[in-house]
């Protein structure tokens, strides 16, 4: 082990952080935008909706992350080609960048599983607070964005975070098509004079930082959304 | 001023509130006292509509929801004229005591924030807990927590405000400092049904005692008539039982403090 390489794949990987953090921050909230959507209309009636929901979430769970990826890699170009041969247009198909391969793979695969902790955060809200609001004359609407609403973002919003870790963690599946987050960082780095050891030992390093670092602010913030469940000593 | 007019409730088959009839006047307090499944929070909650009756009416002055009011307004609106104190509370968990108090004013009544916050300050000290405003109700006692939901039931201005068991939840401490805030209410002239198994304080506080059974009422006067000369065979019964039943309950207390005190020991 050399350090001076190391240090140099350390700060050649220091320089994508900031790509792989906002990645991930835009897949999360795509996620829950999409994880949403999936929640609504899992709460209607319709078999048929509910049914195709259903669908959505046990194809995405069932099937790892990475064919989702590879299926959008090489399936939007040719879906791209379709529509624009169909509708005349002129998209640039064929340099298409990988970065929206990953956002739609990553963001439908999450929705699946954002959708639950929606729904899991709304039935944590318990009936008697909402049966409380709804004796004191709170209208159907006001008891959801006065009561309801807001314990169950307290409870969710955690959870949010804590994928959100998690994504910064999967994104390294995206190397595969050549989208370059920390690990890929590593591994063209490691390409240029074959000290693998050196480079994976920096990207470890790196996420290691990350997830802790940001795992504690998470959790200060955590406590501090859940501070009225704790009996404080007074 | 409220009246509840032959209220049928039905869970699935079985007949809950069978026929009920019930008026209180303006500053009126009414209690319903009977054994455990009788209906009696069945029928608060059907004066304040969180149950729908299967029949008659609910009328608070010139506002009557039937069984067939469909229309959500008129709902609201009678609802807004009751608040309801429950057994367990229920205040907003994730609010401080005084929020607990403003935000209703605000959200029910478009109180603006400032008027509300003198407003709950006000009954925060009428309720004897000025000290608690920033609290969140986790850290209140039980005790504490019912006075607090009651101030903001007050906080509401209701017609009447329905209690459903107050104090059962509590141990006798704790009912003391409640009972004696329900007592400060029905002063100020507000109008109470309270549904309670603390028979000495329904004779105290009650204009009107009304015993219920299996969904019917059975007997109904003043506190004088029901508990010292009940005319009807099963109200006697009742409230006999009651004693016996209140007294043993005590007995067990005293058993678990015993046990307390032993368990501290081989700590
Ligand atoms: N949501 C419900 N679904 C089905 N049955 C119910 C429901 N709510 C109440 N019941 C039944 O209705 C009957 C009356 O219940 P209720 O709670 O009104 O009695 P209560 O007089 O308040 O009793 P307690 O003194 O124990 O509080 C009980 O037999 C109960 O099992
Ligand atoms: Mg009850």
């Amino acid at each position: 082990m050399n350090v001076n390489i190391f240090t140099h794949d350390l700060r050649g990987i220091w320089l994508v952080v900031p790509d792989t953090l906002l990645v991930s921050v835009a897949i999360l909230a795509l996620g829950i935008v999409l994880g949403m959507i999936l929640y609504v209309l899992q709460q209607r009636n319709n078999f048929i909706i509910r049914s195709i929901c259903r669908l959505y979430v046990s194809y995405f769970r069932g099937v790892p992350l990475l064919i989702h990826l590879l299926i959008f890699y090489y399936g939007l170009p040719v879906v791209l080609q379709v529509i624009s041969t169909a509708f005349n247009l002129h998209i640039n198909y064929e340099h298409l960048n990988p970065i929206y391969a990953v956002l739609l793979s990553y963001t439908m695969y999450s929705s699946s599983f954002i959708s639950e902790i929606i729904r899991g955060s709304f039935m944590s809200v318990g009936q008697d607070q909402i049966e409380a609001a709804t004796a004191l004359g709170y209208s159907r609407a006001q008891a959801f964005w006065k009561i309801k609403l807001p314990q169950s973002l307290n409870e969710s919003v955690p959870k949010f975070l804590n994928y959100y870790v998690l994504l910064i963690r999967q994104l390294s599946l995206a190397f595969m098509v050549s989208f370059v987050d920390i690990f890929a960082k590593a591994k063209l780095e490691s390409a240029i004079n074959y000290r693998y050891i050196e480079s994976f030992c920096a990207a470890a390093v790196v996420y290691w930082i990350l997830c802790v670092v940001l795992t504690f602010i998470f959790k200060k913030y955590e406590n501090y959304l859940r501070r009225y469940e704790k009996v404080v000593v007074v | 001023m409220l009246k509840v007019d032959s209220i049928v409730k039905k869970f699935g088959s079985k007949t809950v509130l069978n026929g009920i009839n019930l008026s209180v006047k303006q500053g009126e307090v009414v209690t319903l006292i009977g054994p455990s499944g009788t209906g009696k929070t069945t029928l608060l909650r059907s004066i304040n509509l969180l149950e729908r009756a299967d029949e008659g009416s609910v009328s608070i002055e010139d506002l009557t929801v039937t069984n067939a009011t469909k229309d959500k307004k008129k709902i609201l609106d009678l609802r807004r004229k009751t608040a309801m104190v429950f057994q367990q509370y229920n205040l907003f968990k994730n609010l401080k005591v005084i929020d607990n108090i403003i935000q209703p004013q605000v959200v029910v009544k478009g109180v603006d924030k400032e008027t509300a916050r003198r407003r709950a300050i006000e009954l925060l000290h009428q309720v004897g807990l000025s000290d608690f405003a920033d609290y969140y109700p986790v850290q209140l006692s039980g005790g504490q927590q019912q006075r607090v939901s009651i101030a903001r039931a007050l906080g509401l201005d209701p017609e009447v405000i329905l209690f459903d068991e107050p104090t059962s939840a509590l141990d006798p401490e704790l009912s003391k400092e409640v009972l004696n805030v329900i007592k400060q209410v029905a002063d100020t002239g507000i109008s109470i049904i309270l549904a309670t198994h603390e028979m000495q304080f329904a004779e105290e506080i009650s204009d009107q005692v009304i015993f219920m059974e299996k969904g019917n009422i059975v007997e109904q006067g003043s506190p004088r008539a029901i508990f010292h000369n009940a005319q009807n065979e099963r109200t006697r019964e009742f409230l006999k039982n009651y004693q016996q039943y209140v007294s043993s309950d005590e007995k067990k207390v005293e058993v678990d403090k015993f046990e307390e005190v032993e368990r501290l020991k081989v700590i």
